[in-house]
């Protein structure tokens, strides 16, 4: 490493430009530094990767975490490059550990956090520091205000981040949607743990990651590096060192030895340098509870023949795939409001007393807080009112606080008797008579009190037998204390027997005498009141999920599989795309979204020329069919275009009245039971339809109806005449059409209910017994791309290929023939223009004139030196004949010193400039 | 021997009069905090502006405030940049919070063309998500700018200078001519060394002092004073020409 | 002169060029303001020599500064005011269009191609219109131009006044051309992409409102503004391909010099793209909406495509002004 080789021009900079600075440092060797990052770091990585390859969701943050260990890759080469040396991948390797061995540890786990880990970095590395030395050293190179360390690594958390998302959204057209996880099943299950994203997405996202370390961190690095180098230019004045330097070697080589540099020591840079829990499901299987077995006894003779289909159905919605997840949870469960349909009057006395007892709780909790408001610290508070008088703690230098007397003064005093003698004993007795008063009778006693002010405050706030007792008691104690007359035993045992404070509080204190005692109490009486008013438990309580994946998904998935089993051909497709042929299709369609025009035109075609139109209103949106949904309005009120197909078909839908819908069949009475929580109110009810030959039970939700005015032919079934119905089938054409007001018969969940199965199947067969072509069109929504892709694709590669091989004949590649620069020096008449410019701006008009008029003069003068004593007159005549402009405007061009003329400028430039051409002739 | 330029943030622009003036080229880091900034002054525009059409509305109708409020956010959206740039500031609020000034490559003003071509082009630099497009291309070209900034031919600067530190009084140093000649860069290292010693400890001017003993034949302070006088001789003499390098010495010395 | 006298003479001087660049940079021209060249010229000098004589950094910094700071007040240029403006419109935008009429060909053949392939073949055949406007889009064309009640009462139901609708059409389709500027500088992908993607869409909405609506009400409406909007659009096209191409064929410069020179001529095009839209928004907002009788609007609308092109061929070209 030689001084003079240094690559970086060194002067105090603002932390920014520091920061500026090591970027530019990374930029010029980014190649290389790639690639001894490549040679170290992408071995680690997949290392890594390896050890990982079961924990994909942790590798990010492992990665992350390990970052320090690649900084130092960066730094060691920048270090060298600063003075013009560009290690190679071999000294790269054979220094690897020296590199990575200082402070490693401290690095990665009491550093890793430090928010200005980047400038830190170049201390501990290069000055090869420890300990406590390093901490210090930092500390004095972190005093400089431009250091910026901190907000170098937010900036660049930020940068990252933004390489991160913009890395990811670029390649995720690449992301193939088997692996991308559903995320609407995210946000309708809101149980993020049972929520799976294939490991290949994560990895996907994890490899994003990695690009950005990549790309981000060498300039989080070299920026951490320019500002060290700042700091220590700015500090130290490392710039004049160095130079200082380079002349102690030249004055040190000139003058005799070919001394060797050894002084690189001080500033030697190249020192060495570091899953988730599933809940079992315990629903057993999604049979979705339905008893069907009631309806069939009662059912016309066609019921007999849809078992079997129910129980297809049956089977089919017993598969894996439809299985219903659910989790537990645990609920608290009030039986209050059983009880208040049971008992209404006792529930409503206990709802009373539960309420009663929430507010004496409630506001016991106000008056405790507000008298011990002091704890909240609120000051004004404190300040506003003082601490109320508790009485004085210590009087006659005794003290007598309620603490400092024993509980049993009795016992203790008898105690001191026999131990210590009269006078304690006497005086334990004072001092707990005092206190005791003070306590209960909130005695006003001041600490200069003497015993005779006491007994006078006794005898006024005290009961007749307490201050009788204190009397006697002050004067045994006064005898006792001050006159050292001793007393005898039996006067003491007289005094103690006569002992008056042991009673209860109660039976002297005030109805104000509230100890947090008896609150407490309370509150626990109230407490335990109305724990026993709202009865309750807790109670393990299933929360159903409903289906997941496929069955979610596809809402008719069950449907399918039921049709294919009966062998007829089953596809769904998002668009219409090419229709099956009419003899033998069946076609599935929702307008929930809207149909437009021409699409309604191209499906009553294709019905007219055979085929068979399922129809449905509503209900073809994919979910998972748990919980119940209700069936407010089929289609939204503000939708008030008509459906086109309907409006060809003459058939009307209306929202019919909340009662529940009128049937076709003056029927017998078929209870829908059993599912009362599910059933509410009349949202959804059974109807009773022909198909074919036979009858059909079918339930749907019976806010929304078919109602059409003609005559119905004889194979159409559909409503009588001004009657309503959920389900109308008609003949168009040679084919059918089968409206369906919402097509929750068909959906996964109510498949095996009721007739739901059979009427499918005879759906698909329509009286004849060959297999159809079934297709489920969820949404009618477009698919140009991949329309255009499947029939195009041919065109368009071969177009793509045509532009790649023509770019490559056309396009320049070793570049330009002609180097231009574009902002050369400039002209010197642009100077003159943009001062015009600047003049003009400024509303200084008459400057420009000014200096057009005094060159005028001058080339005059110049001109004709002749008439330099003439008058001007004269002169303004002559300028005249000379350049045929009349006398006035000669006269104002030239006098233009007054600035009134300005809305003239240019035409009296114009004018000066006729002039000045004139004379220069 | 011709050396190799070295790596700096300074553009060097040559003005009309031979003189040279320095840039001081902003980076992608205070550039995207500046953004950032702008961000959030454009958010809170949105929002107010759409309480103000909300406000509006009812004086001058509901169609109207739905116009004005498609119309500002046409010009928010497009011209917010323009306006500022092209003002007397020549920064959004977001870059003069951070001290930068957009320039033409010269250092001159951009102009309006300037202006709207580089922020009409921020769409392409928004590319494919937050700015990927514009970062990439500012951390990897010399003048850290982004695609925009490429085409407009302009540059986002470093507006303002430090305040200077104190000043160290050299009055009553007697001035001495260095031993040997020195050359230019030596000479200004020397100035720099006085300008900025006040910021140093004691310790470390000795230290530096100690490094030039062959110079002055002396040590820590002896090795300062005598530092100091020639700094006063430099000074004084105001060093008009760089001193002979020795080659240029001999090289003189051989053609007569 | 050693520096500190140096400083102390100069001193004054530069204060008094700070204070008046610092009263113009507020707009305000001081009484002696033809100084500030003379003054500036004299600090570059001192800045020369400060730099040359190694003075102190901090002057030479601050000499910089104030150099730049001179430089940046006298050169900057107003933004050109009306008259610049005109002359843009009349005379430098309909040339450099003309100078770049093979961009323009090319930009014509990739956004009428589509839009005529698809406005004509949709009537027979409207399965790939549909898949490409799909259910949501289909439904509006329909709402709009259905004949169930006339295009322009369902517009004032819809979206309100003729100045919102106006202010909508600036927003929205002016954006547009903005855009397909920018996307240029993706090697003129995105600039192309927006161009056919747009004649496609608006090819199969004509096609489909021929299949599935009524053709007269959509013709009244869209006649009188098509021909600046659609225009407008297929020159923002070429601004973005001058870019694009800028970058992919530098010719003779290096492709940073190209995209610079190209980038110039394109934001000519853009003003004149960006005005003939905003120009037929005006009329989209204010005439369009109107209801007339068919005939009015027809003449109405070959009047435009007249003055448009006209416009376009004929603007400028007697003008002796060098663009």
């Amino acid at each position: 490493m030689r001084l003079e080789d240094i690559t970086i021009a060194l002067r105090p900079r603002g932390p920014w430009e520091a920061l500026d600075l090591g970027c530019s440092l990374v930029r010029r060797d980014f190649a290389t530094l790639m690639a001894h990052w490549a040679a170290t770091v992408l071995p680690f990585w997949l290392l890594l990767a390896l050890l990982m390859h079961g924990l994909p969701e942790w590798f990010s943050l492992a990665a992350w975490w390990l970052k320090p260990l690649y900084d130092r890759i960066p730094l060691f080469f920048l270090s060298r490059a600063a003075f013009g040396e560009r290690p190679s991948l071999r000294e790269l390797w054979r220094n690897l550990p020296r590199i990575l061995r200082p402070n490693l540890l401290s690095a990665l786990f009491l550093r890793r956090l430090s928010p200005s880990r980047s400038f830190h970095l170049p201390a501990s590395q290069l000055e090869g520091q420890k300990g406590k030395p390093l901490r210090s050293r930092i500390a004095t190179l972190s005093s400089d205000p431009a250091g910026a360390g901190a907000r170098t690594t937010w900036v660049f958390i930020k940068l990252e981040l933004a390489v991160w998302l913009g890395l990811t959204v670029l390649t995720s057209g690449f992301v193939p949607d088997s692996i991308a996880p559903d995320f609407e099943e995210l946000i309708e299950f809101r149980d993020a743990a049972d929520f799976v994203i294939h490991p290949a997405f994560l990895w996907w996202i994890n490899l994003c990651y990695l690009a950005a370390i990549t790309i981000v961190e060498p300039f989080y690095v070299g920026a951490g590096f320019g500002i060290y180098l700042n700091c220590r230019t700015r500090l130290e004045g490392w710039d004049v060192e160095l130079t200082f330097r380079r002349l102690r070697s030249r004055l040190l080589s000139a003058r005799s030895t070919a001394a060797i540099l050894l002084l690189a020591l001080a500033l030697c840079l190249a020192a060495p340098a570091q899953a988730a829990l599933k809940r079992e499901n315990k629903n057993p299987a999604p049979t979705t509870q339905s008893t069907q077995s009631t309806q069939s006894t009662q059912s016309p003779p066609a019921a007999a023949d849809s078992r079997p289909a129910q129980n297809a159905a049956k089977e089919i919605l017993a598969r894996p795939e439809f299985k219903v997840h659910s989790r537990t949870e645990k609920q608290w469960i009030d039986d209050r409001s059983k009880k208040k349909t049971d008992l209404s009057f006792l529930g409503a006395v206990f709802k009373v007393i539960g309420w009663a007892a929430t507010a004496v709780v409630l506001s016991i909790l106000v008056v405790l807080i507000i008298r011990n408001r002091h704890l909240l610290r609120i000051p004004r508070w404190r300040r506003a009112k003082p601490a109320a008088p508790n009485g004085p703690r210590i009087v006659m230098g005794m003290d007598i606080a309620r603490e400092s007397p024993p509980s049993d003064i009795l016992a203790a005093a008898r105690h001191l008797w026999a131990t210590r003698g009269p006078r304690d004993a006497i005086s334990l007795l004072y001092r707990g008579a005092l206190s005791r008063l003070a306590e209960r009778h909130h005695l006003p006693i001041e600490p200069s009190d003497t015993e005779h002010d006491c007994l006078r405050r006794v005898r006024h706030t005290a009961s007749s037998q307490a201050a009788s007792y204190f009397s006697t008691l002050t004067t045994t104690w006064v005898a006792q204390a001050y006159a050292q007359q001793h007393t005898a035993h039996a006067q003491f045992e007289i005094l103690c027997g006569a002992w008056p404070f042991d009673a209860e509080p109660s039976k002297h204190g005030g109805p104000q005498t509230q100890s947090p005692r008896a609150f407490q109490a309370i509150v626990l009486c109230t407490a335990a009141l109305s724990l026993t008013a709202c009865n309750g438990h807790w109670e393990d309580k299933e929360i159903i999920l409903g289906y997941k994946n496929k069955a979610r998904s596809n809402p008719f998935l069950a449907a399918e599989i039921l049709l294919k089993e009966h062998g007829h051909q089953v596809e769904r497709t998002p668009s219409l795309g090419k229709l099956p042929p009419p003899k033998s299709g069946l076609l599935l369609v929702s307008s929930e979204s809207g149909v437009p025009e021409g699409r309604a035109r191209q499906l009553l075609q294709w019905v007219h020329e055979g085929g068979h139109l399922v129809y449905c209103m509503a209900g073809s949106f994919p979910s998972n069919d748990w919980p119940e949904k209700t069936y407010s309005s089929a289609r939204p009120e503000s939708d008030q275009r008509p459906d086109p197909v309907l409006a060809k078909l003459e058939v009307k839908f209306q929202a019919t009245k909340p009662k529940p819908a009128k049937q076709e069949f003056p029927k017998t009475p078929y209870d829908p039971e059993p599912e009362p929580s599910e059933k509410k109110s009349g949202e959804t009810s059974v109807s009773r339809t022909h198909f074919g030959r036979r009858n059909f039970a079918l339930e749907l939700p019976s806010s929304t109806s078919f109602s059409i005015d003609r005559k119905l032919a004889k194979n159409e079934w559909g409503p009588a005449p001004s009657k309503t119905s959920p389900v109308l089938s008609l003949c168009h054409g040679e084919g059918r059409v089968t409206l369906l007001s919402h097509a929750r018969p068909l959906r996964n969940r109510y498949l095996a209910e009721n007739d739901h199965a059979s009427w499918l199947l005879a759906l698909a067969e329509n009286d004849t017994n060959s297999p159809r072509d079934v297709r489920f069109i969820a949404a009618i929504s477009d698919g140009f791309w991949s329309l255009l892709w499947r029939h195009a694709w041919r065109p368009l590669v071969g177009l793509a290929l045509i532009t790649a091989f023509w770019l490559w004949k056309n396009a320049p590649r070793f570049g330009p023939i002609l180097p231009i620069e574009l902002e050369p020096t400039r002209h010197f008449s642009e100077h003159i223009a943009s001062l015009g410019h600047f003049f003009l701006r400024l509303r200084r008009e008459d400057i420009l004139l000014h200096a057009a008029a005094r060159e005028v003069r001058s080339l005059f003068a110049r001109r004709f030196p002749q008439l330099a004593l003439c008058t001007p007159e004269e002169q303004t005549a002559h300028l005249s004949r000379l350049s045929g402009l009349p006398t006035a405007r000669v006269q104002t061009a030239l006098s233009s010193d007054s600035t009134r003329q300005n809305h003239h400028l240019v035409q009296l430039l114009q004018d000066l400039q006729t002039l000045r051409q004139s004379l220069s002739l | 021997m011709p050396t190799p330029a070295l790596t700096d943030t300074l553009q060097r622009v040559e003005l009309a009069d031979g003189v040279e003036i320095h840039l001081r080229i902003a980076g992608p880091a205070a550039r995207s905090v500046a953004w950032l900034v702008d961000c959030a002054i454009l958010l809170v525009c949105y929002t107010l502006l759409g309480i103000a059409v909300t406000y509006l509305s009812s004086w001058i109708g509901n169609e109207a405030g739905t116009g004005f409020f498609f119309l500002s956010l046409f010009l928010l959206n497009w011209f917010y940049n323009v306006a500022f740039e092209l003002g007397p500031r020549a920064a959004s609020p977001g870059q003069r919070l951070l001290g930068l000034k957009v320039a033409s490559i010269s250092g001159g003003p951009v102009s309006p063309q300037q202006s709207i071509i580089r922020n009409l082009l921020r769409t392409v630099d928004f590319l494919p998500f937050g700015y990927l497009c514009g970062l990439g291309s500012c951390l990897f070209t010399r003048r850290f700018q982004r695609l925009g900034d490429l085409v407009a031919n302009t540059v986002v600067i470093y507006a303002g200078t430090e305040k200077p530190g104190a000043q160290l009084s050299l009055a009553h140093t007697a001035p001495a001519p260095p031993p040997v000649p020195l050359s230019r860069e030596e000479q200004a290292a020397l100035l720099q060394f006085f300008e900025r010693a006040p910021q140093w400890s004691d310790q470390r001017k000795l230290e530096l002092a100690t490094i030039l003993e062959p110079l002055t034949h002396a040590r820590d302070a002896a090795s300062l004073d005598q530092l100091a006088r020639m700094n006063a001789w430099l000074l004084q003499l105001g060093s008009t020409e760089p001193a002979q390098t020795p080659e240029a010495a001999s090289a003189a010395t051989a053609t007569p | 002169m050693n520096p500190t006298s140096f400083e102390n003479q100069n001193q004054p001087r530069w204060q008094r060029l700070e204070d008046m660049v610092a009263a113009t940079e507020k707009g305000r021209a001081p009484d002696d303001v033809e100084q500030i060249p003379t003054l500036f010229r004299q600090t570059c000098h001192d800045l020369a020599i400060a730099q040359n004589r190694l003075h102190r950094r901090a002057l030479i910094e601050r000499l910089n500064e104030l150099a730049i700071r001179s430089y940046r007040s006298l050169e900057r240029r107003s933004a050109g005011g009306w008259e610049r403006i005109f002359q843009t419109l009349t005379v430098t935008f309909p040339k450099a269009f003309r100078s770049e009429w093979r961009l323009f060909w090319f930009c014509s053949l990739i956004f009428w191609g589509p839009f005529l392939a698809f406005a004509l073949w949709t009537p027979h055949d409207p399965e790939w219109a549909m898949a490409l406007l799909g259910p949501k889009q289909m439904i509006a064309l329909e709402e709009m131009y259905g004949g169930h009640e006339t295009t322009q009462e369902f517009l004032r139901k819809e979206h309100g006044s003729d100045f919102m609708m106006f202010c909508f059409y600036i927003y929205n389709n002016v954006g547009i051309d903005l855009r397909t500027f920018a996307g240029g500088l993706l090697g003129g992908v995105g600039s192309l992409f927006i161009l056919l993607f747009n004649g496609l869409q608006i090819g199969a909405s004509t096609g489909y409102i021929h299949h599935a609506c009524s053709p007269t009400s959509f013709y009244c409406f869209t006649t009188g503004h098509s021909a600046p909007e659609l225009l407008g659009m297929v020159i923002s096209g070429m601004a973005g391909m001058r870019l694009g191409l800028a970058f992919l064929l530098p010719g003779p410069h290096d492709r940073k010099t190209a995209l610079q020179l190209g980038g110039r001529r394109a934001i000519l095009l853009l003003a004149g793209a960006a005005a003939l839209t905003a120009f037929a928004a005006i009329i989209e907002g204010f005439w369009s909406a109107r209801i007339l009788a068919p005939w009015i609007k027809y003449t109405f609308g070959a009047c435009m495509w007249t003055a448009t092109i006209a416009y376009l061929t004929l603007a400028g070209r007697n003008s002796n002004h060098a663009p």
